[in-house]
């Protein structure tokens, strides 16, 4: 028993973060905390690495009452944790990052880059990782950074790292690589406290695992001790099928979108495919085989090189949003708070102004109109606000993305491109979202969406793109997809066995 | 969700108010020491006065206003100012038929400029603060050049009537020039789709731009009205002091940037308006009056304006967070 | 802290080739600001120079060009510990002013007065930047407006002390403070001196590092462990003190104080390090760019001064006007780069 907590209370303004939660960590197990959003998981360790204080409650480390002020008292203590967010610099290199707070000194308060490269060196090959130490930071792919982070956070010799959601950015391939650095951290005796939403991580992955609902701690599991399906149940009380309704509906032959050998010259080296009306059509594959940058140029984000857009059977040329929005395209971003909306500024001004122009005589805004269409598009969709002058930093993500969702809707768009449509809601909005999407596609509008859960991409859309290395590497209908044809088309083998 | 809608802005205009508009609270309690120091001055006529005298720095604080709530900023109105002032006095020399031609000059030459900027910031992709500080400096070069140290010419009267002149023998013209053309630029900002855009610009430019937001083409032209607006007041301020002047734009950029700041608009973008930005320019003017009727001299000035801006701007960021 | 490792044999890895070049690179040029573009462009500056006004050459010139471009330099050197950690001093020249009005205004002919002005002037200047330090961190206002804020309020205050007089500087502090041989001179060792405890600890200690990732994201930083706070103040202290060191000295070679004797080095000082390489958002750049940089301006204005002499007409005029098209190639010609 290296770390236990009793009796956790904290609370935020309005809400009971984590009500009197007892957990406790073994040494050398991998501990897996699930939930929804909003359930809990990432306020208990920052109540662990010191970033909040607990409101009651005592923290029992190596069996003795213990106060965490500070992440910095964490860190002595060795508590380290890795965050979501992106934590390094990317102006400096790999070494100056992993050192940082802690480079070792020479003479007349010199830093010692000898010493620190030894040291990062040793650090690999405990964990059997390797990483140039001399690479600048924003060179590095996304499951590198990760393990840079990773690194970081042990070289305070650690025996508590946690990791919020390590797998959320990253390629399912790469995923490996961190995992069997999880397993060197579990040989070296350090506690691992593992945030994930990827059911199926947490079974290869963890010893045991905690499940927090709503502030409160439901159970805790040895993970051979539970099944998947229950485990979800207890953490929203619904069956797993429950989440993704199977429709069964004929998707018309009606060609909408078509697309031919799009290049850029870089990630994107010769997409080919159609849309249908009133399709959903999924795209899948690693992240960063090219499929950020394909809904992006379809939204005139993106510049390509090469190759032929056309709209029922018009080629086109989108450079612009404007333009793609006058072609009737809508685009949710996947980075919903930076690109999807303006958050200091109140819902209606959010929801309104894509379709201003629809709404104004000689530049005058028809106030009254805006506000109804506005109040039209919060009922039609679900949207729980108190007033439409709300702000929209205080909305939880699901209702955020329908916000965004809200914004195209005035358009009539006859496309829409969600990037990530459900990335950071919770399970109970997923199904609102999903819900919604197939609506839309009902109504006859067509929807592409790219996605990196893999759930989603086999559930939701009538047809599948799975993207390798920039193209197409292979396309399913939905009843022909499982899990492991779609991880082989994504690792390259386009027409593989086992489909 | 009707009623609640209502109460909440019922509610919300006297918090909107406040918060966004504590600075007409700030006016009033100006208002009323000045009105203690000297209550001789404290009557209609000199109030209409302080008007006449804060038009200029109003006016020009407008385009400043604008350009600040996209997140920018201009530095260069002052030397504008000081600019078109000596230009126009030198051309038109007194004679009185000539003022209504260059005046239109002066005003396409204050737009030439804030499309400089604006080509700087948006096609060169210069920081505003940057961009305009060179168009500063670039200006206050040529001033030096054409005046050659020696300003010269000689202010008309219809000049002077735009400057100093009153209608009703009470309302400074140069008062209702500015009013007026605050009222057209709250009208613009709150009620048409340009000031809808460059408010979403302000608040967050990438959503902006994927929302179908012609950015660069809004920032080029909010350059562009504030190089407008300063030459509208330099010409006023040409009428006002009635005759050729060294540096008369002088303190205006920093001013301005005061008097928005101070009226509520925030440097992060998207929050405030030409509503608090009257009341700032009132305040800088009254308060400049008022530390000279306490005989404190110009040094003695600098030193509160300095302090004041802090004290406000500090006590604004830390509501925002609430 | 990390237990360094004993008893394991690791390969070490070599970080800098070479070591007689690795020693010399690392004493110039920080690990990642390759200033050498803004040097190469200083050494063609100076052959065109050489070449239109062939008296450049002269030792006694070029002693002057030395001398004259130390107080600009010395006070980008602080302009660029700010704006390296993401913020800026607009209000460094109203404090060279300052401390150039508090010194005339105080110093008197005794040794015991010389040195007791001297350090209140050096105290004032670190008070001077600990205050727009704290204002800049604790305070939620941009460090543009406070540093603004505070010029305008330092250059009240040196408004309100300035004596039309002058003030008195002891002659013998004028002589030991400007005096030179062949090319060398005091005020050319001064920035020597600072320029390499400059570099020293931008580049070769922790908190240099701490400043570089300041720039680059504060919250990284924080979450390192580090007090983001202590980092940011000193910047601006160390700004300050700069300041002041420049202020005593000005005030020695012009045998005055006055309350604009400052003004230019605000708007020189950023164009400096802008010049040199650093990024106005901090995280990037270095403190070689910066001297090239200082050079290339006061260079630049020196040439401007001469060519208008010989000409006939008022190099005043023209100065505004090449400091900003300075500004905006400089911001060009690395806007491409990146």
């Amino acid at each position: 028993m290296l770390l236990q907590l009793r009796g956790i209370t904290k609370r935020f303004p309005g809400v009971i973060a984590l009500n009197s939660v007892d957990i406790d960590f073994i040494r050398g197990e991998i501990h897996a905390l699930v939930g929804e959003n909003g359930a809990g998981k990432t306020t208990l360790i920052k109540v662990i690495g010191g970033k909040y204080q607990p409101d009651s409650g005592d923290i029992l480390f190596k069996g003795e009452k213990v106060r965490i002020p500070d992440p910095h008292k964490a860190l002595q203590m060795g508590i380290s944790t890795v965050y979501q967010e992106y934590n390094l610099l990317p102006d400096l290199r790999v070494i100056e990052n992993i050192m940082l707070g802690c480079e070792p000194l020479g003479k007349f308060k010199k830093i010692d880059w000898r010493q620190a490269a030894a040291f990062c060196k040793n650090l690999m090959s405990r964990m059997g990782v390797e990483v140039d130490l001399h690479q600048y930071v924003s060179e590095l792919g996304a499951a590198e950074a990760k393990i840079v982070e990773i690194l970081k956070a042990l070289v305070t010799e650690a025996e508590v790292v946690i990791m919020d959601e390590p797998t959320a950015a990253l390629p399912e391939h790469d995923v490996d690589s961190l995992f069997s650095l999880i397993e060197s951290l579990k040989k070296n005796d350090v506690t691992v406290i593992y945030i994930s939403h990827r059911i199926e991580e947490i079974f290869s992955v963890a010893d045991r695992v905690s499940v927090l609902k709503d502030g409160n701690m439901v159970g805790t599991h040895r993970v051979h001790q539970i099944s998947s399906d229950h485990l979800i149940k207890s953490m929203v009380g619904r069956e797993l099928q429950d989440i993704y309704t199977i429709r069964a509906r004929e998707v018309s032959p009606k060609v909408v979108l078509s697309v031919r050998d799009l290049q850029d010259g870089h990630r994107l080296k010769g997409v080919t495919f159609d849309l249908h009306e009133g399709e959903i059509l999924g795209i899948g594959g690693m992240t960063g085989n090219g499929q950020r940058e394909l809904i992006r140029t379809l939204f005139g984000a993106h510049r390509t090189t090469h190759g032929e857009i056309s709209i029922h059977g018009d080629v086109v040329s989108i450079d612009s949003p404007q333009k793609a929005m006058k072609l009737g395209i809508g685009f949710l971003p996947d980075d919903r708070r930076n690109e999807g909306l303006a958050v200091t500024q109140p819902v209606r001004r959010n929801i309104s102004l894509p379709s201003l122009h629809l709404r104004q005589d000689a530049g005058i805004i028809r106030g009254r109109e805006e506000k109804k269409v506005v109040e039209e598009m919060v009922d039609k969709l679900g949207i729980k606000v108190t007033s439409i002058l709300q702000k929209i930093e205080s909305l939880s993500g699901g209702n955020q993305q329908r916000v965004v969702l809200a914004k195209w809707l005035p358009l009539n768009p006859k496309i829409l491109l969600f990037h990530e449509p459900t990335l950071g809601i919770d399970v109970g909005a997923k199904v609102e979202i999903y819900r919604l999407i197939n609506g839309f596609a009902e109504s006859g509008v067509s929807i592409i969406m790219v996605t990196s859960d893999m759930m989603e991409l086999l559930h939701v859309p009538d047809r599948i793109l799975v993207f390798y290395n920039g193209s197409v590497s292979r396309e399913f209908l939905r009843k022909d997809a499982t899990e492991e044809a779609v991880m082989f088309a994504a690792s390259g083998n386009g027409e593989a066995h086992g489909g | 969700m009707r009623d609640k809608d209502h109460a909440l802005k019922s509610r919300g205009i006297v918090v909107f108010f406040l918060k966004g508009y504590g600075v007409f609270a700030g006016l009033i309690l100006l208002l009323i020491i000045s009105a203690i120091v000297s209550p001789q001055s404290f009557n209609a006529t000199d109030l209409l006065n302080l008007g006449k005298q804060a038009a200029g720095l109003g006016i020009v604080s407008i385009g400043q206003t604008i350009v600040i709530l996209t997140g920018g900023i201009d530095l260069s109105v002052g030397s504008i100012i000081s600019f078109i002032h000596v230009f126009s006095v030198g051309t038109i020399l007194g004679r009185a038929h000539l003022v209504f031609p260059v005046s239109a000059l002066c005003l396409i030459m204050g737009l030439a400029v804030g499309c400089c900027n604006g080509l700087g910031v948006t096609k060169a992709r210069i920081s505003p603060f940057v961009m305009t500080l060179c168009m500063d400096l670039i200006l206050r070069g040529l001033y030096l050049i054409y005046t050659k140290g020696q300003p010269r010419g000689i202010v008309p009267d219809n000049l002077r009537f735009i400057g100093r002149g009153r209608v009703l023998s009470i309302l400074p013209v140069a008062f209702i020039i500015w009013l007026l053309l605050s009222a057209l630029f709250i009208f613009i900002l709150r009620k048409t789709t340009f000031g809808a855009r460059i408010y979403a610009i302000g608040a967050n430019a990438r959503t902006a731009y994927l929302s179908g937001v012609k950015n660069e083409r809004i920032i080029f032209t909010i350059y562009a009205l504030s190089g407008f607006c300063a030459s509208i007041a330099a010409i006023i301020l040409t009428g006002d002091v009635g005759a050729v002047s060294l540096g008369l734009g002088g303190d205006y950029a920093l001013d301005s940037i005061a008097a928005v700041v101070i009226g509520g608009t925030s440097f992060v973008g998207g929050i405030g308006g030409v509503e608090g930005t009257i009341a700032g320019a009132f305040i800088i003017k009254l308060l400049t009056a008022l530390l000279q009727k306490v005989n404190i001299s110009h040094s003695g000035r600098l030193i509160i304006q300095g302090m004041l801006i802090l004290v406000i701007v500090g006590v604004y960021s830390r509501r925002s967070r609430t | 802290m990390p237990r360094a490792e004993t008893g394991r044999h690791m390969e070490v890895e070599k970080i800098y080739r070479g070591k007689l070049a690795g020693f010399i690179t690392r004493i110039i040029h920080p690990e990642r600001h390759s200033a050498s573009m803004i040097w190469m462009v200083l050494l063609f500056l100076v052959i065109i120079v050489v070449a239109i006004v062939p008296d450049f050459i002269h030792p006694r010139n070029i002693s002057n060009v030395l001398i004259q471009m130390v107080p600009l330099s010395l006070v980008s050197i602080g302009q660029t510990f700010v704006i390296l950690a993401g913020g800026i001093d607009l209000s460094i020249g109203p404090q060279v002013s300052l401390i150039t009005v508090l010194a005339s205004n105080l110093m008197q002919d005794t040794l015991w007065m010389i040195c007791a002005t001297v350090l209140l002037c050096l105290l004032c200047g670190i008070v001077f930047g600990f205050v727009n330090g704290i204002l800049a961190h604790y305070v939620n206002i941009p460090p543009l407006i406070v540093t603004l804020c505070t010029g305008f309020i330092f250059q009240g205050i040196a408004f309100a002390l300035h004596k039309t007089t002058g003030g008195h500087i002891p002659d013998v502090v004028h002589e030991v403070l400007t005096a030179s041989w062949w090319i060398l001179s005091v005020p050319l060792l001064i920035f020597i001196v600072f320029i390499f405890i400059g570099l020293w600890v931008l580049n070769r200690t922790r908190y240099g590092r701490y400043v570089y990732a300041l720039g680059g994201n504060e919250e990284v930083l924080g979450n390192a462990g580090v007090n983001i706070g202590r980092v940011k103040i000193a910047t601006y202290t160390i700004a300050g003190f700069l300041a002041s060191i420049t202020g005593v000295y000005l005030a020695a070679r012009l045998k005055s104080g006055g309350a604009h004797y400052g003004t230019a080095f605000t708007l020189n000082s950023i164009t400096a390090v802008v010049v040199g390489g650093t990024t106005l958002g901090g995280g990037q750049g270095g403190l070689s760019g910066t001297i090239a940089g200082g050079i290339i301006v006061s260079m630049l204005n020196n040439v401007l001064n001469n060519v208008s002499f010989r000409y006939g007409f008022q190099s005043s005029y023209y100065k505004n006007i090449l400091t900003g098209i300075i500004l905006i190639i400089a911001m060009l010609f690395y806007r491409k780069k990146r």
